[in-house]
């Protein structure tokens, strides 16, 4: 895969081509952590990418989305690497094991009672311990995957376990009301032993705080910390049903001698517990506010950041479905109705979002957790469920995502929006007492100026809009002539508020083509002045010069040529091409006055083009604007080098370098070589006759100043016709001249200047510029 | 950031400037009577010099500027007399007083045109006077500063007092040179002066030489009555007065130049002169012998021999050659024997894009011109400075070398020389040769490499057409222990004629160049082998293998010449530069274009920077700061009007904020100036901290401890934050995981105690099963219960209750 052209405008497209690269390598399989494009990774942009259908899920209507799947904790703490299959718990049907490479496939599933609810599940080698629920009846049931029949091992527990991770020889339970338990089992058999009992994990517990009503809302087993702690860590969070407080819970795992790091609890109220944690943090939503908020770990209760989501979930009601997930460090999941969206925090950026069907319910089950800091961890995955409303179908669906690495880069201009009424600033001189003020009253005025222009707008009454406006930026009287910018005196504005006036009078039409709104209001005055503006926004000159010249606003189309300062080189070519057809038809025509005419607008643009862009842009320009059909284009490039023959410029013989690369050099009539080979033989005749009139003028000088004057005889004059003759004759010009002090001060000049010239060495070999 | 604490306060480390004597016996550095010491007396500080080590060993902070003349005290040599127009006070020197202003006498009656104190006596000082071209000759009484004229002469041209103060020797306007004996008046006692008669006395004494005072450019006269006249021809004219057989005269030639100080040595057997030729010459004045001290590092202006240090010579070097007003200097105190340097205090010498004076008058000009409200400081009254990274040494560009200056020391750390130049002064026709110079300096993040770019004009000797093209040369420098030494020279780096506008680093291994035509290019290093890289770190000698730095990446240029600037994204993930009036932004690893625009501003940006998400943009006009993230412009975006505005707003990127300095004339007071320092945020318009001052301010930059300044007498300051604990952002996130780490290690300690109380109970069970016996009634360890109060934050009474009642069992 290789991407040569990369420009600013294929860069846009590059996205493209980064997904079509997917659905290629979807087909074959739906993971590609380190897919071929590698070395394209630098322009890759955070993306939530391809889904895949894992499974169909039962008809179950009256279980929340959230109680449906279940993914075991074993699976948070695979790389994206080394997951080639996982492990699924769907209530009410079946525990599985499906294989992702190269398509997802079923290998094992061990069924289920209708009535079971899976609550939690842990999977270490083919161990399988489930936490099940049926009939509010909770157990555990520890299951071997073996190839023939399984069997499994069951032990009840006082309420459901919400949450299951193995330890060595034991299983930490964390049971519905916050209490955490070891499980011991045989990891030999694969079965509890007899006698085992749940046993509280946290020593000496007095279990104050657990009550059976409490509930745990949010868990997450936290591995690999970089914390100073040697052991994995448990974060749980409690909500009390009636009080609706959060509890917050952390707990270092260490076997029997687990213990409490803290338990927090908050006073106040908390109807929503969309939380998720990673990397220190904890985040979470509130769909009453809207508002994402982040927390440290060691911290809970105070919030430390926090993000509006308004301007995304502007109509959604606080009674819907959320779910979050944090997938790396300061980037979050948020899935809510049919969209799923990727939110960096550290900026408040969206940085994708991806749409199912609408009408669809979506709720992220899981998400791998990756560093997302290098380009080899920033692959990873996400589960989620996908409810079509109208035949209740749910799938569970496999997203991949690209997390990107938390640069600024991948979010510029990807802010979550809010809405801002300002239109623009007052911009207050920094020496102004008070700068709020003083914006205020500049906005003030500006506010005024604006609605006065937009009176003479609706009244159509040009004369008036000049008026107002260059009042307003033009400090000094006016002088003759259209007005101009000047910035020592002009008043110094926002160019937003360029921008609005200018968008009073044209609009940009569906191809982004500049257009006058009414006919009627042409503002020459305002508009003279602001094609000279600094300010003048680049998006308002896409098809400003064809729609001056087809006013035959020459005046202004003229200024705009050689003065609007954010003219395009594609705004120029297609003015020169434009001029040179129209220079064509009036040759055929014959009217002279008419000729000269659009002459000094082609010489105009030619200036311009040779000015502010490089001869490699402009053949380029060139190439791209004629794309047609050969015979046509050819007939174009010979016309216009025609033209620049007779417009005969510096400049236009610099362009016709251009047309010649584009043309190629065997596509020229015989006519227009000869008229090409005439001028330059003219060209060479006349340098030559100029350097030996140079030389006998130095001569003569020379002689007079010698007494001894002794008439040297010149070679009789004979044709040039070789470079390297000329090229002679001009060292023995150089070695003729005499070389002048070219120093300004006076001084100088008398005192030294002679004295300097004398030290002229033999070996300089200097060029002459003609 | 809302925490950042609004107590913000702004200080000077730097001692200014040395002072600059018009009197022909005062000079910025006094040595103590033992000779062991220096006394560098500086616009706001005195420094106190160890000869013998070259250290600064004491600094006194006071406001020095108006002094005029200074002396030790002769009735206490550990205090210094100081004098300005109005009074005189003492400074006690030697020891760290609270106050060190010892007192403060007010001159009665004031005299008028004060120029000089040229000897002090046990009960007097001896001072010289000069208004409306009458020189006055006045004592002042040490007890009660009354001061009194005794001797007065009209039409002075110039003038010169013996270093024992006996003898005066005037030029007068009438081409006449004249000597007087001024023993009958210093030698009586102050008492005695109030009464009238030294007048008749002195002018008794008078000898008269014709001399024109036109060519006069510096005298001297020694004790003998010998006078020494430099001349504006180079000349320099020996009249030996005090003779009786006639008028001898003697010619001293050397000089072509103007001389600009002649002194005699302490024993009178030296005249020592100097000139913008750089060069000490020592004339042996019965030998009629010279000899010359090689070439210093700038013009002599003044030449001072010290006799309480017969031997050494304090000589006054101008920093600057072309500057208009006297401007700074270097001192130097040399040894007369071995003819080496004891002493050598540099003051900051930055390259000032133009001199105030010339902006004041011009704003003077515009002002009656155009009236009204016109405050604006149109002359590019700024300089650059950059800071090291690691050193914190700030670094400026002085023609062809660079000034490393020490703010921690307030020293000149080192002047290290990137450019070959005539190293000798210039006379004459060398005038016209342009030196080298530096344009831009640019550090690594780790600051062991140095970028800088100068600009290397031909040499014009022979009157060669290619006498106006300019070689540009791109040069890396590493830090090897203690200097820079250069790796590699690139010439022309950006291709012939392309001038590079800005150089900056965003990591320890690359720096991006990008020329004033647009090109960018990527440099980073390579080592020359890399199997002798790998052995010379086992052998851990890095740098005996060669680095060179190659070019990686470049960029097409347009053809549009126009001044350029730019900055990375606080994480690198991207490069803004700005060419002209608009701004790009670039990914930073391939230098291709990103499709986001920036709005443009009315005049080419000066600079760039980016602090959080928002991008600061800088022009002649405006400073707009615009969100990156939400493509919209900040909040604070405010109209300015200063040319070189790049020099004069500051970023932080770590705490988000904003300085901008802005300088106004001020209408009232003619001649001075008005400046404010305000910090932003780019969320408000309203500043979190102002400071205004006197002096307009020349720079700004960004440092750790907060945001430096320097104004137009190179005086150097900074703005920081009083509170420093209290800076948010990076730092407080590192608190957080560290708080984290260490309730972690309590809370497993807490644990560790539990445990063992749990297993301890089991034991005690087992065989004391009598629990009311005495033995089971346990003290509670304090230092037990207190691990249980770590992290108390939030944690319910309840269930504090119960850590307290498992730790009591």
């Amino acid at each position: 895969m290789e991407f040569t052209p990369l420009t600013n405008s294929t860069l846009s497209d590059l996205s493209h081509l980064h997904l079509s690269v997917h659905i290629a390598d979807s087909i074959a399989s739906p993971f590609f952590p380190h897919s071929p494009q590698k070395h394209t990774m630098s322009l890759d942009v955070p993306s939530l990418g391809e889904t895949f259908t894992l499974t169909e899920l039962p008809r179950i209507p009256d279980l929340p989305l959230s109680a449906r799947v279940v993914i075991p904790e074993s699976q948070k703490n695979i790389s994206l690497d080394e997951t080639d299959t996982i492990d699924l718990g769907i209530s009410k049907l079946i525990f599985s094991s499906y294989v992702l490479k190269p398509t997802p496939k079923l290998v094992w599933s061990y069924p289920l009672s209708p009535s079971t609810i899976i609550d939690s599940m842990d999977v270490k080698d083919s161990l399988y311990l489930i936490g099940l629920t049926e009939r509010k009846k909770s157990r555990l049931s520890l299951v071997r995957r073996t190839i023939e029949a399984s069997e499994a091992s069951d032990l009840n527990i006082p309420a459901s376990a919400v949450a299951i991770k193995f330890a060595a020889g034991k299983a930490y339970v964390l049971l519905k009301n916050g209490d955490l338990k070891l499980a011991s089992y045989d990891s030999e058999l694969g079965t509890f032993s007899d006698d085992s009992e749940l046993v509280s994990a946290v020593a000496g517990s007095l279990n104050v705080k657990s009550s059976k009503s409490n509930l745990v809302v949010f868990y997450t087993f936290i591995s690999n910390h970089s914390f100073s702690h040697k052991n994995d860590l448990l974060f749980y969070i409690t909500q009390t049903p009636k009080a609706k407080s959060l509890a917050y819970n952390l707990i270092a795992l260490d076997g029997a001698k687990s213990f409490e790091i803290f338990l927090i609890s908050s006073k106040k109220r908390f109807e929503s517990t969309v939380f998720s944690y990673n990397d220190g943090v904890l985040y979470h939503f509130d769909p009453s506010t809207f508002q994402l908020t982040s927390r440290a770990l060691m911290k809970p209760h105070e919030i430390v950041r926090s993000i509006d989501l308004n301007g995304l979930l502007k109509d959604s009601s606080n009674d819907e479905l959320f779910s979050l997930s944090a997938i790396a460090p300061e980037r979050l999941l948020l899935s809510h109705r049919s969209l799923i969206y990727m939110i960096n925090f550290k900026y408040g950026s969206l940085l994708s979002e991806h749409t199912n069907h609408s009408g669809n319910q979506v709720y992220l089950v899981f998400s791998l957790g990756v560093q997302g800091n290098n380009n080899d961890l920033r692959n990873s995955f996400a589960l989620y469920l996908n409810l079509e409303h109208s035949s209740k179908l749910c799938k569970l669906k496999l997203i991949q995502v690209d997390v990107g690495l938390n640069q600024l880069s991948e979010s510029l201009g990807k802010a979550i929006k809010t809405d801002s009424k300002e239109r623009w600033n007052g911009l207050p001189n920094i020496g102004a007492e008070d700068l709020i003020s003083s914006n205020k009253k500049h906005l003030e005025k500006m506010e005024s100026v604006y609605a006065s222009l937009e009176k003479a707008k609706l009244a159509q009454d040009s004369k008036k809009f000049d008026q107002t406006l260059l009042a307003f930026l033009k400090t000094t009287e006016a002088t003759s002539g259209l007005p101009k910018y000047s910035h020592a005196s002009d008043r110094v504005v926002d160019h937003r508020f360029i921008e609005q006036v200018l968008s009073l009078f044209v609009s940009l039409d569906d191809q982004g083509d500049v257009q006058f709104v009414h006919e009627e209001l042409i503002p020459t005055g305002t508009l003279a002045y602001l094609l000279t503006h600094p300010l003048f926004p680049v998006a308002y000159t896409k098809g400003l010069l064809v729609l001056l010249s087809s006013l035959e606003e020459t005046d202004l189309l003229k200024r705009a040529i050689q003065l609007c300062k954010p003219i395009t080189i594609d705004e120029l070519m297609t003015e020169l091409i434009n001029l040179t057809e129209v220079s064509e038809e009036i040759s055929t025509e014959g009217d002279s006055q008419e000729l000269e005419f659009v002459a000094e607008f082609l010489r105009a643009t030619i200036d311009r083009l040779i000015k502010d862009h490089s001869l490699p842009s402009i053949t380029a320009k060139l190439l791209e604007k004629l794309n047609n059909d050969f015979e046509i284009d050819n007939k174009k490039l010979e016309r216009m080098l025609d033209i620049f023959i007779n417009l005969n410029t510096n400049n236009s013989w610099t362009l016709t370098q251009a047309v010649i690369d584009v043309g190629g050099l065997f596509n020229w009539k015989v006519p227009t070589i000869s008229a090409l080979s005439e001028v330059i033989d003219s060209k060479i005749e006349a340098l030559t006759e100029n350097s030996y009139n140079l030389t006998l003028t130095n001569q003569a000088i020379l002689a007079r100043e010698q007494i001894q004057s002794k008439k040297k005889k010149k070679a009789t004059q004979f044709v040039v016709d070789n470079i390297h003759e000329i090229t002679s004759q001009r060292v023995q010009l150089d070695a003729i001249l005499t070389m002048s002090n070219n120093t300004t001060n006076k001084k100088l000049m008398v005192d030294e200047g002679i004295e300097l010239a004398k030290q002229i060495p033999s070996y300089s070999k200097e060029r002459l510029i003609f | 950031m809302a925490e950042i604490s609004k107590r913000w306060a702004t200080s000077m480390i730097t001692g200014g400037n040395p002072l600059v004597f018009t009197g022909p016996c005062s000079f910025p550095a006094v040595s103590s009577v033992d000779g062991k010491y220096s006394i560098v007396l500086l616009s706001r500080q005195i420094r106190v010099y160890l000869l013998q080590t070259r250290q600064c060993i004491r600094t006194v902070d006071m406001d020095m500027l108006k002094v005029v003349a200074v002396c030790l005290d002769p009735g206490n040599s550990s205090q210094l007399a100081c004098f300005t127009k109005k009074d005189m006070f003492y400074v006690s020197w030697q020891e760290n007083l609270a106050e060190p202003v010892v007192a403060t006498l007010a001159i009665e009656p004031t005299i008028e045109g004060f120029v000089d104190v040229f000897k002090s006596a046990s009960d007097c000082y001896y001072v010289l006077a000069e208004n409306d071209s009458v020189l006055s000759v006045l004592s002042v009484d040490r007890e009660t500063a009354k001061s009194c004229v005794l001797f007065q002469i009209e039409g002075a041209h110039e003038y010169a007092v013996s270093r024992n103060g006996h003898k005066l020797a005037v030029v007068l306007e009438s081409l006449q040179a004249l000597l007087y004996d001024l023993t009958a008046a210093v030698s009586a006692p102050s008492a005695k002066h109030t009464q009238l008669g030294f007048q008749d006395a002195i002018e008794r004494t008078v000898e008269s030489f014709a001399f024109p005072h036109k060519s006069v450019s510096c005298m001297a006269v020694s004790s003998t009555g010998i006078i020494a006249i430099g001349t504006l021809l180079g000349h320099i004219n020996v009249l030996y007065g005090g003779s009786s057989t006639g008028t001898p005269k003697g010619f001293l030639r050397w000089h072509i130049e103007p001389v600009k100080s002649v002194e005699f040595s302490v024993d009178e057997n030296y005249l020592v002169s100097g000139g913008t030729e750089k060069v000490l010459v020592f004339w042996h004045l019965v030998l009629d012998r010279a000899q010359f001290l090689p070439r210093l590092s700038g013009p002599i202006d003044r030449i001072f021999a010290d006799s309480n240090r017969p031997d050494h010579y304090s000589v006054a070097l101008r920093i600057s050659e072309g500057a208009l007003k006297i401007g700074a200097h270097e001192l130097l105190v040399i040894s007369g024997l071995d003819l080496v340097s004891r002493l050598s205090y540099a003051p900051v010498c930055p390259t000032f894009n133009s001199s105030m004076s010339k902006a004041l008058n011009a704003a003077r000009k515009r002002h009656q011109k155009i009236g009204g409200n016109v405050k604006s400081i149109s002359h590019n009254i700024t300089a650059k400075l950059t800071m090291h990274p690691t050193t914190k040494h700030m670094y400026t560009a002085q023609g062809s070398s660079v000034q490393a200056y020490d703010l921690i020391r307030g020293e000149q750390a080192f002047v290290q020389h990137i450019a070959p130049q005539v190293s000798t002064g210039k006379v004459r026709s060398e005038k016209k040769l342009v030196d080298p110079e530096v344009k831009e300096i640019s550090f690594t993040t780790d600051g062991a490499w140095m970028a800088t770019f100068d600009s290397m004009p031909s040499l014009n000797f022979d009157n060669l057409m290619s006498k106006n093209d300019t070689s540009y040369a791109l040069k890396f420098w590493f830090w090897n222990e203690s200097s820079w030494e250069l790796t590699l020279k690139v010439v022309d780096p950006h291709g012939p004629g392309l001038e590079i506008g800005c150089i900056l680093s965003n990591s320890a291994e690359s720096f991006t160049t990008i020329d004033k035509n647009g090109g960018i290019r990527i440099w980073r290093p390579r080592l020359n082998n890399p199997l002798r890289a790998v052995k010379s770190l086992v052998a851990s000698q890095k740098h005996s293998t060669q680095t060179v730095w190659t070019l990686r990446r470049a960029s097409q240029t347009s053809t549009i010449t126009s001044p350029v600037s730019a900055c990375y994204a606080p994480d690198g993930s991207f490069l803004v530069v700005s060419h002209d009036n608009i701004a790009k932004i670039y990914d930073s690893a391939q230098l291709l274009p990103i499709d986001f625009a920036i709005p443009p501003v009315d005049l080419p940006i000066e600079s760039l920077a980016i602090t959080g998400s928002c991008l600061v943009i800088t022009s002649q006009l405006k400073i707009l700061s615009y969100d990156l993230v939400s493509a919209r412009e900040a909040p604070l975006f405010l109209h300015v009007f200063a040319r070189g505005m790049g020099n004069l707003v500051a970023v932080d990127t770590n705490k988000q904020l904003i300085a901008v300095a802005y300088n106004e004339w001020d209408t009232e007071a003619e001649s001075s100036v008005y400046s404010t320092i305000s910090v932003f945020s780019p969320n408000s318009l309203v500043p979190i901290y102002s400071t205004t001052s006197h002096k307009a301010i020349a720079s700004l930059a960004t440092t750790q401890a907060g945001f430096l300044f320097m104004n137009v007498d190179s005086e150097v300051g900074i703005l920081s934050l009083e509170d420093k604990k209290k800076i948010a952002g990076i730092q407080q996130e590192d608190d957080i995981s560290a708080q984290m780490n260490k309730m972690l290690i309590n809370a497993q300690a807490a644990a560790n105690v539990l445990f063992a109380k749990t297993v301890n109970r089991k034991v005690q069970s087992e065989q004391v099963e009598d629990s009311t016996k005495f033995t089971s009634q346990k003290s509670v360890d304090p230092a037990l219960l207190l691990s249980i109060f770590n992290n108390v934050d939030g944690v319910g009474l309840d269930s504090l209750f119960e850590k307290v009642v498992r730790v009591s069992q």
